[in-house]
């Protein structure tokens, strides 16, 4: 095999590169001799190159070493690189730790020999040690570092907690500097010992103090107090702060409520209480005041309790300020959930979604808003039926700061009577119908007597010329004429009669209030003019349509205008005026006021005007207001006397409109 | 009565009404004169002789009350007989005692009416007479002289004519003949007469 210079050339640029490298290079054959050896090699073994090549391996290695490696170099011959690291006796008899690197020289698919590289680790591994060393030296360093910086934070939060401790300390006491501050001393057997005391306590309950003593109330103590003493001392002396009130007797023998504060300080080393600071205020006069609210709240709430009725007091926001047991009581499952606070919405969804009110034909929630839309219902009670069986009447009043009273009333009984009660009412409405009859018909017999004395005057005017001969043909047919057109007015007026008379239960229809007034003034029209009276009416526009019987409104507004005209009659009051006036209030009701300028109703009988037999007149039986407030509650609208500043009286009346639907 | 034919003066507001009753008192030969309303009758008012006035209380305008007090203001003394609808006693009660004549309830009998129609009418007469009466003696005793009336004045009290005659230091002759001239102007026939006519001075 020939070579050329420059494969010399590079084959010794080769061996000079692997000379000069700090590992074991060589190639070894199949006959485990070896072909070539690197510089270290040489050094390694103390043997020259020449030597070196073609020596046996098992010549080279001790027998201890050619042991350990010989399954390695049957494993390279086999072709597998090997590379491990392993502890080797170098020949001076160090321990040493290789890197062996045993790399198969494979030709054609068959082995020819191996490279070998082998490398001193022993230093590398120390260095790796002695990073892991440091690392750890480091790590334990960043430890201890962590753990000072915890300790200081921990050092500086117990600080703060004992300047949030003294600040809190100095917070009551400049509250109660006015008062009486002092500090015990606890020894280890407990004993409390005064150290220091001030304030005006101690000079204002004088002598029964005594400075030594830490049982330092003791002996001006309300007796019924002496417990609240005892637990506090024993509440701190357990670490635990305490404010109690008690009751103690001054030098001037008064009775004085004290509120104190107890701080202890706790000591962490001793594990003991070993000071309790004390702050004590007179609170005599708050605790009065606070006693005799009390006191007004209890009467006020037993007074609400043994009201047989419910009650609750909202605000203008419709919160509730107040209530009593009876309504929790009329309301068993929604009931006990009400509380101060809520507003009417709240109490009125509960108790329809528990299913306690039940709303009837309409859905709950349009139950639910028509009840909250009519809310305060001033015109009208409601009647609640309760899935019970029970009924509530609910009636709503204004109070004077725009707050609502609502009052609940249980009138089971009342309902379950309802066929008897319906029945009497019917009677007495018929009896209290035919007693203002009688007025009516009394109003329309003096309507009659006009045309009567017309037709009387003529025919015997007629009949007394007749009997002197004095009569004249025109003089008949004038006369004839004047008695048939007086017999016609005579019949208006009677068909009238009939109308009022004939119609005795009607039932409830559409009608007009403008209607219903002006016929009624038509009827009281001579009586009108007698007494010189200007009416003034107004309605709104449309007429105003409600669902009536005709015929009892009409009674009830006859009573009214009837009253106003009789009240001038008897007082001679001066270009006397009466006003109906028609209004819409809301989208159910209409309101009619009917007012005068009278003498107004005297006030020994304001109160009772709607019972019967009651009459600010010198006849008359006085039904008519208490008929036709039974007339109105019978069709859903209320009956009232208006306070006015204005002289004379005004009465009130609302009525249920008609509903097109 | 019947001479000539007296005066109705029928206040009604009801013109049917107030024309039936017109029909009712020509038909007994009386004259009825008609008025809407008490305004109405104040403002056309004269005295057309002996009569007397119907009133209907029920009226617009100046109520019935009020009419009577203007009227008496005015001197119309015919006397007044008010009709009213039933039962307003009170009203009544008042009218009565401002001095009407009678009070009648609606529909009246028309003997009735008439009848007191005609009661009013003699009362109204009567009264007219009365009236003249007074008037004429009133103008007699204003002929009196003035000394004629101290004499009368002292003769009414009961003195006799010596005693009269010391007061005045005159004559019983000459006392007597001042009686005798107060006699003839008083148109006095007896010394009682005399005393009943100087009483009417004092009203």
């Amino acid at each position: 095999m020939r070579s050329t210079d420059s494969e010399i050339v590079g084959y010794l640029r080769v061996v000079q590169i692997l000379d000069s490298l700090p590992a074991l290079v060589g190639y070894v054959d199949l006959d485990l001799r070896i072909v070539y050896a690197n510089k270290l090699i040489e050094e390694w073994y103390q043997r020259p190159l020449s030597e070196l090549v073609g020596m046996q391996l098992k010549t080279l290695f001790s027998a201890e070493h050619y042991q350990t490696v010989e399954t390695l170099l049957r494993q390279v011959l086999d072709g597998t690189e090997v590379n491990e690291e392993r502890e080797i006796q170098y020949p001076d008899g160090e321990t040493r730790q290789v890197n062996l690197n045993y790399i198969p020289d494979r030709s054609n698919g068959q082995v020819l020999g191996y490279f070998f590289l082998v490398q001193d680790v022993t230093e590398r591994n120390r260095a790796q040690e002695a990073l892991r060393a440091i690392n750890t030296d480091l790590d334990r360093r960043i430890g201890d570092a962590t753990g000072e910086l915890a300790h200081r934070n921990q050092e500086l939060s117990k600080e703060n907690r004992a300047r949030e401790e003294s600040e809190e300390r100095y917070r009551i006491v400049s509250e109660l500097m006015s008062d009486l501050i002092y500090v015990y001393d606890v020894d280890a057997s407990g004993e409390m010992r005064l150290i220091w005391h001030t304030g005006r306590l101690s000079q204002e309950f004088g002598p029964g103090i005594n400075a030594s003593d830490f049982r330092f109330w003791r002996p001006i103590t309300h007796k019924d107090d002496l417990h609240i003493l005892d637990q506090r001392i024993k509440t701190l002396l357990s670490n635990k702060s305490s404010i109690d009130e008690f009751r103690v007797i001054d030098a001037a023998g008064n009775i004085r409520w004290l509120r104190i504060y107890g701080r202890p300080q706790f000591d962490r080393a001793l594990e003991r209480v070993t000071r309790i600071t004390v702050a004590a205020q007179d609170i005599t006069e708050a605790r009065e005041a606070q006693d005799a609210l009390d006191q007004q709240r209890t009467r006020l709430h037993h007074a609400l309790n043994s009201m047989s009725d419910g009650f609750m007091l909202f605000d203008a926001e419709h919160r509730l300020v107040e209530f009593n047991q009876q309504v929790v009581q009329m309301f068993p499952q929604s009931g006990q959930a009400i509380e101060k606070g809520q507003t009417f919405r709240d109490i009125i969804v509960r108790s329809v979604s528990t299913g306690e009110v039940i709303s009837n034909e309409v859905a709950p929630e349009r139950w639910i808003e028509e009840r909250l839309s009519s809310f305060p219902n001033i015109d009208q009670v409601q009647d609640i039926e309760l899935s019970g069986g029970r009924w509530i009447r609910s009636t709503d009043r204004e109070t004077v700061d725009g707050g609502v009273v609502s009052i609940r009333t249980d009138i089971t009984d009342g309902k379950r009577s309802e066929a008897q009660r319906q029945k009497n009412e019917a009677e007495l409405a018929h009896v209290l119908r035919r007693a203002s009859m009688g007025e009516m018909a009394s109003a329309l017999a003096h309507e009659l007597s006009q045309p009567l004395a017309v037709i009387v005057n003529y025919a015997n005017g007629l009949l007394r010329r007749l009997d002197t001969d004095q009569h004249s043909p025109a003089d008949l047919t004038t006369v004839l004429a004047q008695i048939r057109d007086a017999g016609e007015r005579s019949k208006e007026i009677i068909s009238h009669v009939r109308d009022f008379v004939s119609r005795r239960q009607p039932p409830s229809q559409k009608e007009s209030l403008q209607e219903i007034v002006q016929d009624v003034n038509q009827l009281l029209h001579s009586l009108i003019n007698q007494h010189n009276v200007r009416t003034e009416m107004r309605f709104p526009d449309g007429g105003a349509e409600v669902l009536v019987s005709r015929i009892e409104i009409e009674q009830v507004v006859f009573n009214l205008l009837k009253n106003s005209i009789d009240s001038f009659a008897l007082s001679g009051t001066e270009s006397p005026l009466i006003q109906v006036f028609v209004n819409p209030i809301n989208n159910r009701f209409y309101e009619v006021l009917v007012k005068d300028n009278g003498p107004g109703i005297d006030h020994s009988i304001v109160d009772d005007i709607f019972k019967p037999y009651v009459t600010n007149k010198l006849t008359g039986l006085g039904m008519g207001l208490s008929i036709s407030q039974t007339i109105i509650e019978g069709h859903g609208g209320r009956l009232s006397l208006v306070d006015t500043d204005e002289p004379g009286c005004c009465f009130r009346f609302t009525l249920l409109r008609f509903q097109h639907e | 009565m019947n001479d000539s034919p007296h005066c109705v003066h029928i206040i009604d507001d009801d013109d049917s009404v107030r024309a039936s009753t017109r029909f009712l008192v020509e038909s007994v030969d009386l004259v009825g004169m008609e008025y809407a309303s008490a305004d109405a009758f104040l403002e056309a008012y004269s005295d057309r002789g002996p009569g007397c006035i119907i009133l209907d209380l029920r009226m617009p305008g100046l109520s019935g009350l009020e009419a009577l007090d203007v009227m008496r203001q005015q001197s119309i003394l015919e006397p007044i007989i008010i009709i009213t609808g039933h039962g307003d006693v009170p009203v009544a009660v008042r009218a009565l005692k401002q001095g009407v004549f009678d009070f009648l309830e609606k529909p009246c009998n028309d003997n009735i009416l008439i009848e007191t129609i005609n009661q009013a009418i003699n009362f109204d007469l009567s009264e007219r007479k009365a009236r003249e009466k007074r008037q004429s003696i009133h103008a007699a005793l204003g002929s009196l002289t003035p000394r004629e009336e101290e004499v009368l004045n002292l003769l009414i009290t009961g003195k006799s004519n010596r005693q009269v005659a010391e007061h005045f230091s005159l004559s019983s002759k000459t006392i007597e003949r001042h009686r005798s001239s107060i006699m003839r102007k008083l148109d006095a026939s007896s010394f009682a007469q005399l005393v009943r006519i100087a009483a009417l001075r004092i009203e």
